[in-house]
């Protein structure tokens, strides 16, 4: 009875704070990035890089200065990890919300209006599923960006590879989402307090906005999570076709790409990669199932 | 007197297109109905599942399209309105809903769902929109405290009366009710009918009750219109029509409705068979096939609505109590 002064924020970060499952996920995710994104310190304190070459060092043992070892070129295998994680971890972010956010929208308008503008939005859907995805991803990643009038110094530098692939994941990606959106928006269209909303007079950005998007987050959320994992595996794939994240920057991808040279020699390097995105995507799936259940007020104990 | 809202004539069909290995189909869900509600009157709409009275309601507020006929609203033809004048009727003209499960958006606090309405059509401030739901909530005798709550956390009868807070907000002048009782317990229906009542004293409200609850509408309506097959068959003020129906459907209606006391049913009286397909109503007059007095005029030519004393409109060749 006490719940009168709370928002709707405050109730489900309360409901998130009892699931934990989620919460352990979320702290595992939350240590995962503040790591990779304090990689340059790290190294630092070390007094390692996991960037510079090294051919003194090459195939180090575990030590108390190469907490992993170091790698064929002599680069300290766990600052090198974190470095990948940078990449991974923030690309997996952006492309993720990306095409959530695309596919968001063009679901629900699609779900929304119905008729020709449903029928458009979603064969353009069928033709970007029907797309064979390799071979685009490649030609995409292949492009020459000078050609379409981007300055020398931003193709070279690595910023262009990061934001090139985070928009090619992006595009490709936003189908699922704009069908699990579209799917859900069908029947909540369908259900009467839509109905009721536009018997009093609501706009269709209202109903939109106030009564569909919000009971079809939870479709969203997974969608997006799941996404997440996929992202980082898109870019392993990329990365491991030699179009991907380019030395001396890296990514898990590209470093499990390497490690394949060294199965026979060094397993290990492609278990700490391939470890890492495990334990990332996991966390994030975990993470997704919590908020799944933190947004839907029926889930409540009471 | 101009009839608050009024529908003429009014026709609404649901149909798919023909495939390519099937034929189109059409079915008239509301047939050349004309009906008005008047300011401050109860009106209720009885008739048995699938008769039309739902898509009539939602007719009437224009949420299905019209395929043939008028709806008026303060004399104004809706079709004819601009989206501001659309926007004025749906202020005044408000909808509570069958399934109180089904009308509440489970996402919102029931404070956010009552101010709907207001926040819709931009009426007060926040702080006033507060304290009008703190009004309404009381109105319907809820605790104030249920505004932070959501949906789930009520029993039925507590949602319908959330639903009815929501109808009320905007100050409207006629609530259109469709089954707002079918889903409640017997003892909440009374509540709520005295409820509806009290406001209709307090407001001036005009209300359109679809029902198929006859022992309800006898307490609270003032007329009655009888739907069969989407046409009306019977509108008679509710003494007239509870005392001496004139169309067959009527009685059988009448005869239906369970009785406390004589400790018998009386056999004979319930309507054999179903409601006929809208897919494909009957020829003639559409309730022939039940009919106890269904003559070979009633299987070829279908009745006009007409009236048989003022006040009392029945569409039948053989209306009783007149031979």
């Amino acid at each position: 009875m006490t719940e009168a002064a709370v928002s709707v924020w405050q109730l489900r970060w309360r409901r998130l704070a009892r699931d934990h499952v989620a919460l352990a996920a979320l702290a595992v995710l939350f240590t995962l990035y503040a790591l990779c994104f304090s990689a340059s310190w790290i190294e630092q304190w070390f007094g390692v890089t996991g960037i510079d070459t090294d051919l003194m060092s090459r195939f180090d043992p575990i030590d108390a200065q190469h907490w992993l070892g170091s790698d064929e070129a002599g680069r300290d295998e766990f600052t090198r990890l974190l470095r990948g994680g940078q990449v991974s971890l923030s690309i997996g972010l952006f492309a993720a919300l990306g095409s959530s956010f695309v596919g968001t929208m063009i679901g629900a308008t699609a779900g929304y209006f119905r008729g020709r503008i449903d029928m458009v939005l979603m064969r353009f859907t069928d033709f970007m599923l029907a797309l064979p995805a390799l071979p685009v991803l490649i030609i995409l990643a292949a492009l020459d960006l000078t050609k379409l009038g981007f300055s020398e110094n931003f193709v070279r530098s690595g910023d262009a590879g990061y934001w090139r692939i985070v928009l090619i994941v992006t595009v490709l990606g936003w189908t699922t989402v704009a069908r699990l959106v579209r799917a859900a928006t069908l029947s909540l269209v369908e259900r009467e307090f839509v109905l009721a909303a536009r018997a009093q007079g609501a706009s269709s950005w209202r109903v939109l906005w106030v009564h569909v998007l919000p009971n079809a987050v939870t479709p969203i959320i997974v969608a997006t999570t799941l996404r997440m994992g996929g992202v980082i595996l898109t870019e392993s794939a990329l990365s491991f076709l030699g179009v991907g994240i380019q030395p001396p920057s890296t990514s898990w991808g590209s470093m499990l790409t390497n490690a394949q040279e060294l199965m026979a020699s060094n397993p290990l390097l492609a278990v700490y990669p391939g470890a890492a995105i495990l334990i990332a995507v996991i966390a994030i799936n975990f993470v997704g199932d919590g908020l799944q259940s933190a947004f839907d007020p029926r889930a409540d104990p009471h | 007197m101009t009839a608050l809202l009024e529908a003429i004539d009014l026709t609404v069909s649901f149909g798919d297109r023909a495939g390519w290995f099937r034929p189109g189909q059409q079915v008239q869900a509301v047939r050349a109905v004309s009906l008005a509600l008047q300011p401050g009157e109860v009106l209720a709409v009885v008739g048995e599942s699938g008769s039309g009275k739902t898509t009539l309601a939602r007719a009437l507020l224009g949420m299905v399209p019209i395929a043939g006929g008028t709806v008026r609203f303060d004399g104004c033809d809706t079709a004819a309105m601009t989206a501001a004048q659309t926007l004025a009727m749906r202020r005044v003209v408000q909808m509570v809903f069958q399934d109180p499960f089904g009308s509440l958006d489970p996402r919102l606090p029931v404070g956010a769902i009552i101010a709907e309405p207001l926040d819709i059509h931009r009426i007060g401030t926040k702080a006033s929109r507060r304290e009008r739901v703190a009004e309404l909530l009381d109105l319907v005798g809820l605790s104030p405290d249920a505004a932070g709550r959501y949906p789930h956390q009520f029993s039925g009868g507590q949602r319908q009366r959330i639903a009815f807070a929501r109808a009320l907000a905007p100050g409207p002048r006629a609530i259109i009710a469709d089954e707002p009782l079918s889903a409640l317990d017997v003892s909440i229906q009374s509540q709520m009918l005295n409820l509806a009542a009290a406001l209709r004293a307090r407001l001036g409200l005009a209300y359109l009750i679809i029902s198929h609850d006859l022992a309800a509408v006898h307490h609270v309506a003032d007329r009655v219109a009888t739907m069969y097959l989407g046409r009306i068959v019977e509108v008679a003020s509710v003494d007239a029509l509870f005392s001496t129906p004139a169309h067959p459907y009527t009685a059988a209606l009448l005869a239906a409705v369970p009785r406390i006391g004589t400790g018998k049913r009386v056999p004979g009286d319930a309507l054999g068979g179903d409601i006929p397909s809208p897919l494909a109503p009957p020829p003639g007059c559409a309730f022939h096939p039940r009919c106890p007095a269904a003559t070979s005029l009633c299987a070829t030519e279908a009745p006009a609505l007409r009236a048989l004393r003022a006040g009392h409109d029945v569409a039948c060749h053989h209306p009783l109590g007149a031979a």
